[in-house]
């Protein structure tokens, strides 16, 4: 087992370095003397010098994963969907501590078998769902479960904006590379959030708008348990239009709403006497855009230098992961009137 | 010649999304779609489709795109100053390769912004260099395209779509943006001719144009069987939406008084200045330099440490355009229309369908009301209809995961200044090198 002393800093490899490596891991990572990001790798070699100049780092850039091993104490998995579980594995085996950019695998197979990997090398195995860590979600939670807004009615997830995510390649649309469209890539993180604060979903029931490739539009809907009551619950996510993106939790005195725009804020929506109002419940003092990810990592390095599970484990990330695959199972084709041209003209 | 393979370029694009939908559902003709940009092809990815990447600017990515095909439909556009080029490398790798037919979607636009004749046919209607950057580019490609065809080394069918609309047009969802707020913007009390072709009757039209035989060095006008006015297309939408709406008829001097009153300024110019050193893309760049990217770091996260989320929202927005708040209180209630807007919307010529009828076999076949009812049905599905949902944003999903806070106020409750927000965001991942993760 690894220890670390406080005074040094955890040497972390960066597997990846697209996007989300460059704008959301690396600017935290930067500013924070508790990590010393000592290996750059991607298959593109361009991608990693990009990345180490954007940010002013000097480490090693590779396109081997096995020339991390002695140079690294943990390593960012930030490829496509499809490798997160062979990368992860061989870096959990090369006794490196993972977090691992989500979803975490494309089949709750392979999630399965890298939960696994980590309890059996000893490894940490983190998951970078990193709404987890807003702080309205457990404010959220608890007042849904103190009473707040009385019998819970129905829970509506909605989360959608065109698609405009920069991508170099077809990796995104690529079954090779990844595991589904906008339910799997977007909507995993409210899913997750919800499955996570409210606990399973049942009676399953899923549509989409795809025709053979990735889905834009997804709709989602089951039943939680909610205060010993089953309790309708439909989720809408799209990468060709607006939605709202929250979390509201409609009860029978007013509906909780978890903006996905605000997480320090909790909005409840109650008619009073004198007609609606809406209030604002301040949940954290302090969160801006980088918030979530300095948390996120905060926690990593703490679960890396403690020896102890981390904030988002693989095993809890799963369970998003299994309602995904069991929707994708029993897929149904959603209303698309407008294409339908020819009974229309009938 | 029933088509072996079809590439499409152009291929995420609007007429482009809707191609390659009925190739895939309803023509089920095998196809290729090259696509630049991944982030626009999530549309054309619903489809069990083969998405190939390629710049029409890049000719070795088109030797690629167009082996094995025998058929290509051009309908990439990227820019009016190179479209020319980007065709001519189109038709030398399909000559190189030997692909037989070439249909090539131009515009209404090659007969100038403003045509003097009652009607515009193929025959009677001139192309000239309009100077209008768009009407000279697309009579510029088309000609590369009409050559080609002359000189024998492929077959080629030329078509000139009029007013396109249908799901996800961009004539339609401004129209129903302002009625979400409103109001409904006319042009001259929307007396102008509006020749509108539902996307599906040009998807068909280049379907008879890879079909027939007898288009074959042809070039036809492709226009719609209704004969309606702009006042007649943007009620039409702008009434979908529920509510009252104010009806704001915009005359010509009015416009044009506008217009003059906006020439820059030398306060515009420090104004400009200002915003260029606020801009994140600017930041971006300056960043590429270690020594000055790692103080801008560090200076952002000093400061980020020491105010709030809003205030760092408040100086981004003043920085990016003015105080957005204070923008909005001054900004006119009506959005004076564009003078592309003015231009489309003051047309008076009738666009002629005639020769596209005979030679091609072809026929619009939706009205007006058959294509604007199937567009509701889209408006719908995409919540444009919903005057609750205000939308004045579009910024995209995986951004706003990716960001966070920094998207405060986009959702539902938007405030003015989010709108500057949105914008922000837009403008700086459109200066992030792109990349996968």
């Amino acid at each position: 087992m690894t220890s670390f002393q406080s005074s040094q800093p955890v040497r972390l490899g960066i597997v990846g370095c697209g996007a989300i490596t460059r704008e959301a891991h690396l600017p935290v990572i930067t500013t924070d003397r508790r990590v010393e990001v000592t290996v750059l790798c991607d298959r593109d070699r361009g991608n990693a010098q990009l990345a180490a100049r954007g940010s002013g780092i000097e480490a090693l850039i590779t396109t081997e994963i096995a020339d991390l091993a002695g140079k690294v104490d943990a390593a960012i998995v930030a490829v496509p969907p499809r490798f997160h579980a062979p990368v992860a594995i061989q870096l959990m085996e090369m006794g490196i501590d993972v977090l691992c950019e989500k979803p975490l695998a494309i089949t709750v197979a392979d999630g399965r078998t890298m939960a696994e990997v980590a309890r059996r090398t000893g490894r940490v195995l983190a998951v970078a769902l990193m709404m987890r860590f807003f702080p309205h979600n457990l404010w959220l939670a608890e007042l849904v479960e103190d009473g707040e807004i009385g019998e819970v009615r129905e829970v509506i997830v909605e989360d959608g904006a065109p698609l405009d995510w920069p991508m170099a390649s077809n990796s995104y649309f690529d079954r090779s590379a990844t595991g589904g469209g906008v339910l799997f890539d977007t909507g995993v993180h409210l899913l997750d959030r919800v499955l996570w604060l409210f606990g399973d979903l049942a009676n399953l029931a899923y549509e989409d708008d795809s025709f053979g490739g990735f889905e834009n539009n997804a709709k989602l809907s089951g039943t939680l348990n909610i205060g010993g009551r089953p309790v309708p619950t439909r989720m809408e996510f799209s990468w060709s239009h607006r939605l709202p993106r929250s979390i509201r939790v409609v009860g029978e005195r007013g509906t909780l709403e978890a903006a996905t725009s605000d997480p320090r804020m909790l909005t409840l929506h109650r008619t009073a006497r004198r007609g609606p109002m809406e209030m604002r419940i301040v949940c954290a003092r302090q969160w801006d855009g980088r918030s979530h990810y300095r948390a996120q990592l905060d926690d990593f390095i703490g679960a890396v230098r403690e020896r102890r599970a981390p904030y988002v484990t693989a095993e809890s990330a799963l369970h998003a992961l299994e309602v995904i695959e069991s929707a994708y199972a029993q897929r149904t084709s959603m209303a698309q009137p407008w294409l339908e041209r020819m009974k229309v003209q009938a | 010649m029933k088509p072996g393979k079809i590439l499409v370029t152009g291929a995420t694009g609007f007429i482009g999304s809707r191609l390659c939908e009925l190739l895939s559902l309803e023509y089920r003709l095998p196809y290729r779609a090259l696509v630049r940009q991944f982030s626009r092809a999530a549309r054309i990815a619903r489809l069990d489709a083969e998405l190939m990447a390629g710049d029409l600017l890049d000719p070795a990515s088109l030797a690629r795109a167009v082996e094995g095909c025998d058929a290509v439909v051009n309908l990439a556009h990227a820019d009016d100053r190179t479209a020319a080029k980007q065709t001519a490398h189109l038709v030398d790798a399909c000559v190189k390769a030997g692909v037989r037919r070439f249909v090539h979607i131009s515009s209404m636009a090659v007969h100038g912004p403003s045509p003097t004749l009652e009607v515009v046919t193929e025959a009677s209607a001139p192309i000239r260099r309009w100077g209008e950057a768009y009407s000279d580019a697309k009579a510029a490609a088309e000609a590369v395209v009409t050559k080609a065809g002359e000189r024998g080394v492929i077959e080629t069918v030329v078509l000139r779509p009029t007013i396109v609309y249908g799901p996800y047009s961009f004539f339609v969802t401004p129209i129903v943006q302002d009625a979400r707020q409103g109001s409904i913007s006319l042009v001259d009390g929307g007396r102008g001719i509006c020749n509108a072709v539902y996307v599906d009757d040009v998807c068909d039209a280049i379907l008879a144009a890879l079909d027939g035989d007898d288009g074959v060095g042809g070039t036809f006008l492709i226009n719609g069987d209704s004969r309606i006015t702009w006042r007649d297309f943007i009620t039409t939408f702008a009434t979908m939406v529920d509510g009252e709406k104010v009806l704001h008829d915009h005359a010509l001097d009015d416009i044009a008084a506008h217009w003059r009153a906006q020439r820059p300024s030398a306060r515009d110019s420090v104004a400009a200045t200002i915003r260029l050193a606020g801009s994140p893309s600017f930041h971006a760049q300056l960043g590429t330099i270690p020594p000055i990217g790692k103080f801008i770091r560090g200076t952002k996260e000093l400061v980020a440490r020491w105010i709030t989320p809003e205030q760092k929202l408040r100086m981004k927005s003043r920085l990016q355009g003015g105080n957005a708040a204070a923008r909005v209180v001054e900004a006119p209630a009506v959005r004076i229309p564009s003078e592309g807007r003015v231009v489309r919307e003051a047309y008076r010529a009738w666009v002629s369908n005639d020769l596209a009828k005979s030679r091609l076999g072809w026929a619009p076949a939706h009205s007006f009301e058959l294509g604007a009812r199937r567009t509701g049905e889209w408006l719908r599905f995409a919540r444009l209809l919903d005057r609750s949902l205000r939308v004045l944003a579009v910024v995209g999903v995986g951004l706003l995961n990716l960001l966070g806070l920094e998207a405060i106020g986009l959702a539902p409750g938007l405030t003015p200044g989010a709108f500057a927000i949105g914008e922000e965001l837009a403008l700086r991942f459109a200066a992030t090198p792109s990349s996968t993760t």
